[in-house]
């Protein structure tokens, strides 16, 4: 192997529980970090706000983050003085939306044709002194807040008036539904399989169908880090590409869910874990199986899903304008030039060996 | 021993809550002037969403690290992530702490509403941009003629520059 000279060979980790951490996990359990020279703990938060402000300030090396977080930095901590940056989109989709099985149970889905029409309807019906629906995302600048909108625009349901959207952890989507507090939400695997499993949350659509291939987590690190340990952060990109490629083979998947359901990281029965992992969607409670291609779509280094391309920047910058203004100007935090210098790598090594 | 604090420096505390009890529809219900959080709460993110998005009532927000291992929490101030109170609460702590959240709020949504604005006037050009050139393209006169046109229809009929345009684009684009 070509070696790297890796500036910090111990390195610390942040990650949610979540099923699209696992290119974190499988390269820790696989000892794919340690092929690369790096030692490294993984570390799990429960919220973006303190894993991103745990980079920003130094306890952790890198972090499995939201694609837009290091492009609205500035929106969300105007005084700040570091910036975010990503060599690598570790994944796209994984998200769906999820309705409370009592809400499903009032649409008309005879008549409509589809849900989101189904509950444009019921939402036309509803008594205008009733509190308007309520549904859940897990953070203002998120896949999720963008997919959501974007579902109920479709539908032509006006996300900021005709619903109320509201900000919750992902591990407290499914108690919050059942309480009732809320109607909806979109969050990432496995909390939508698990509110099916319960019998209290039906499956509106999986994010995948919706806005095919929209990067989902990247691999961020704060900028001034980046530039102390360019090739620490060359050999993590590659470890972690090579993770994605693995996390790409079904076989190897199958392996991951164990790896995931471990009380170490998200600690949730492997039944729930393997079923988006595996590209199989159970709607409601008791329906068939189907399967739902690309419901998480790793990086690969022979795909383009992991370059984080500036346009790719743009298009979710353009998103979220929509939910509160946002710096435009932000596109660079995307380098496609760190992506390209791991693929290098990657191929020159193969060469040598 | 938090609560006894606050009230020790004069604070009233409205309610306390652990995490997962619903903080969004409690903040909603109490209307607190600030809310006092733990860094490793699930709940982070909500409080951040009072804060970005302002269809709610923005909360001004300060947190505390009732465990050890927060070092990091120095450099994160430094670098203006937020006001942190590095090793739990105490009485004389907490008053600087609050005042300093509070403050760091208040220049935020400043900073934000600036932000806000410059993206306003960026829209503003836009669409007056594209009002003169539909009027270049069909009229076929001068991009100043055109924009004197703007600016008299404007004069006219007593509104803003960009309202005329958002009429003018959506009434030349509606006979294409």
């Amino acid at each position: 192997m070509t070696a790297l000279q890796a500036e910090k060979p111990n390195l610390k980790l942040l990650y949610l529980r979540l099923t699209d951490s696992a290119p974190l996990i499988v390269a820790k359990e696989m000892g794919i970090f340690e092929q690369y020279g790096l030692r490294v703990e993984l570390q799990r938060e429960t919220s973006w706000a303190t894993l991103r402000d745990k980079l920003i300030g130094g306890a952790a090396d890198a972090a499995a983050m939201l694609a837009p977080m290091p492009l609205t930095l500035e929106q969300t901590l105007p005084g700040c003085s570091e910036k975010l940056l990503t060599g690598l989109i570790l994944s796209c989709n994984g998200n769906a939306i999820t309705l409370a099985e009592t809400l499903y149970r009032q649409l008309d889905l005879e008549s409509t044709g589809d849900t989101g029409t189904a509950l444009k309807h019921h939402i036309a019906q509803r008594d205008s002194d009733q509190p308007p629906l309520t549904f859940a995302t897990v953070y203002p600048f998120s896949s999720h807040s963008l997919q959501l909108r974007h579902w109920l625009g479709t539908a032509g349901i006006d996300p900021d008036r005709d619903v109320r959207i509201v900000v919750l952890p992902p591990e407290q989507m499914v108690d919050h539904l059942r309480r009732g507090d809320i109607d909806g939400y979109c969050v990432g695997e496995p909390w939508n399989t698990l509110a099916v499993e319960q019998g209290i949350g039906v499956i509106a659509t999986t994010c995948n169908t919706l806005l095919p291939a929209m990067p989902e987590k990247v691999l961020a690190v704060t900028e001034s880090w980046h530039q102390a340990n360019p090739a620490t952060h060359l050999a993590l990109r590659a470890a972690l590409l090579e993770a994605c490629a693995v996390l790409g083979e079904r076989s190897q998947r199958r392996d991951a869910v164990s790896l995931l359901a471990n009380t170490r990281y998200l600690d949730l029965p492997e039944e729930a874990i393997g079923k988006s992992l595996e590209d199989k969607l159970v709607r409601r409670h008791a329906a068939a199986t189907v399967e739902s291609r690309d419901w998480h779509l790793f990086a690969h280094p022979l795909s383009d899903h992991g370059r984080p391309e500036a346009g790719k920047a743009r298009e979710l910058l353009a998103l979220s304008n929509a939910i509160a203004p946002v710096d435009t100007d932000t596109a660079d935090r995307f380098r496609a030039d760190l992506y390209q210098q791991t693929l290098d790598f990657l191929r020159n090594r193969a060469r040598t060996v | 021993m938090v609560a006894s604090q606050l009230s020790a420096a004069g604070y009233n505390l409205l309610a306390q809550l652990s995490s997962a009890e619903g903080l969004l529809f409690q903040v909603e219900r109490h209307r607190p002037d600030i809310v006092l959080i733990d860094i490793e709460s699930p709940d982070r993110d909500i409080l951040e969403s009072l804060s970005v998005i302002n269809q709610h009532n923005p909360t001004p927000v300060a947190m505390f690290s009732a465990r050890g291992g927060a070092e990091f929490i120095t450099s994160a101030v430094e670098a203006g992530v937020s006001a942190y109170m590095a090793e739990g609460l105490s009485a004389e702590r907490v008053a600087p702490a609050i005042e300093i959240a509070m403050a760091q709020f208040r220049s935020y949504q400043e900073l934000r509403k600036s932000l806000e604005r410059t993206q306003k006037q960026l829209d503003e050009r836009k669409i007056i941009e594209r009002a003169k050139g539909l009027l270049m393209a069909r009229k076929n006169i001068s991009e100043q003629s055109a924009h004197q046109t703007l600016r008299t229809l404007a004069m006219n009929s007593n509104s803003t520059m960009q309202a005329v345009a958002e009429q003018i684009v959506a009434h030349l684009q509606s006979r294409v």
